[in-house]
């Protein structure tokens, strides 16, 4: 029997104090004719470590207003990073460290995901240049996964 | 040689970068809420700029676009800054969140409030809160252009 399982995916999210519990959310879900700005998350696993592999959305954008969307895949190397190919780039990216410690929290929004009964930790490219130059030369940038299609409650949003 | 001291970028939908443009120019400093309150918000990174655009193009009216804001050296150097950093953004962060005043916070003091986005101090972002600042932002020593 083969079994296909979906990859966990890398999520645009922001943190935010919800109910009195500091965690993440989605900036569409607290956005305000504007808002705040968001960040790059993995699940990980109850170890407290990466998964093997992440799905991880990308855009790119020719010219203003015409994006087009599409996902890569993003493995876990020997090194603890985490690895994309992407159109003759690599790019590493690794868990941000705050004071020695991974920024880690739980999902606190109100939309669903399977991965969001993981604790989720925040990534950064090792070198940030090389997400500035895909971006300069190719107009492409990593913006994670799309909430209109990957959440469950998307369609409960108000955005005022 | 024209000087300029900032160049910041603004990610929102077609229909509001145009109604921002203009002209006349209309940037509101009255809308918003992010980390550190109402205001108009932007930031030194084009690409953050849009990639937030892209994440929350439910809300926005057009498609996911940027709007480039050059501020004239002398104009800028005129406003008065409130400085954050990688301790103190996140405290006025959180502070807003448990008072539920991300929405309507204002400083008072200062024209703009220039912090660390969710305390990285590699990412910057400016709130600009004042009506003295909009008026600097809507004003002939800004430049305001969507990326095309």
């Amino acid at each position: 029997m083969i079994t296909f399982v979906s990859l966990h995916e890398t999520h645009f999210l922001t943190l935010a104090t919800v109910g009195g519990t500091k965690g993440w959310i989605a900036p569409i879900e607290i956005f305000r004719k504007g808002g705040q700005a968001g960040t790059l998350v993995v699940p990980l696993n109850p170890l407290q470590k990466l998964f093997s592999a992440y799905s991880l959305g990308y855009a790119i954008c020719p010219r203003a207003g015409h994006v087009t969307q599409g996902s890569v895949q993003m493995d876990l190397q020997s090194s603890g990073e985490l690895k994309v190919l992407m159109n003759g780039w690599s790019v590493n990216f690794q868990l941000r460290i705050v004071e020695s410690k991974p920024v880690v929290g739980r999902y606190v929004g109100a939309l669903s995901h399977h991965d969001f009964i993981h604790d989720l930790a925040e990534i950064e490219a090792c070198n940030e240049s090389d997400l500035d130059l895909m971006y300069e030369r190719e107009k492409i940038l990593f913006v994670g996964c799309d909430p209109k299609k990957e959440y469950g409650g998307y369609s409960n949003l108000n955005f005022g | 040689m024209e000087l300029r001291l900032a160049t910041l970028f603004h990610g929102t939908g077609t229909v509001e970068a145009q109604a921002i443009v203009g002209p006349p120019a209309n940037v509101s400093v009255s809308l918003g809420g992010g980390e550190f309150g109402r205001g108009f918000y932007t930031q030194y990174s084009e690409r953050h700029a849009l990639a937030w655009a892209i994440r929350v193009e439910g809300a926005l009216s057009g498609p996911p676009c940027v709007v480039r804001v050059d501020v004239n050296n002398l104009s800028y150097a005129t406003l008065v800054f409130l400085y954050l950093n990688a301790v103190t953004g996140p405290a006025l962060t959180t502070m807003l969140d448990n008072t539920n005043q991300k929405g309507t916070y204002l400083d008072g003091s200062c024209d703009v409030i220039e912090g660390p986005i969710m305390g990285k101090a590699t990412r910057v972002q400016q709130k600009f809160e004042s009506p003295n600042a909009e008026s600097m932002l809507n004003g002939p020593n800004t430049v305001l252009s969507i990326v095309p």
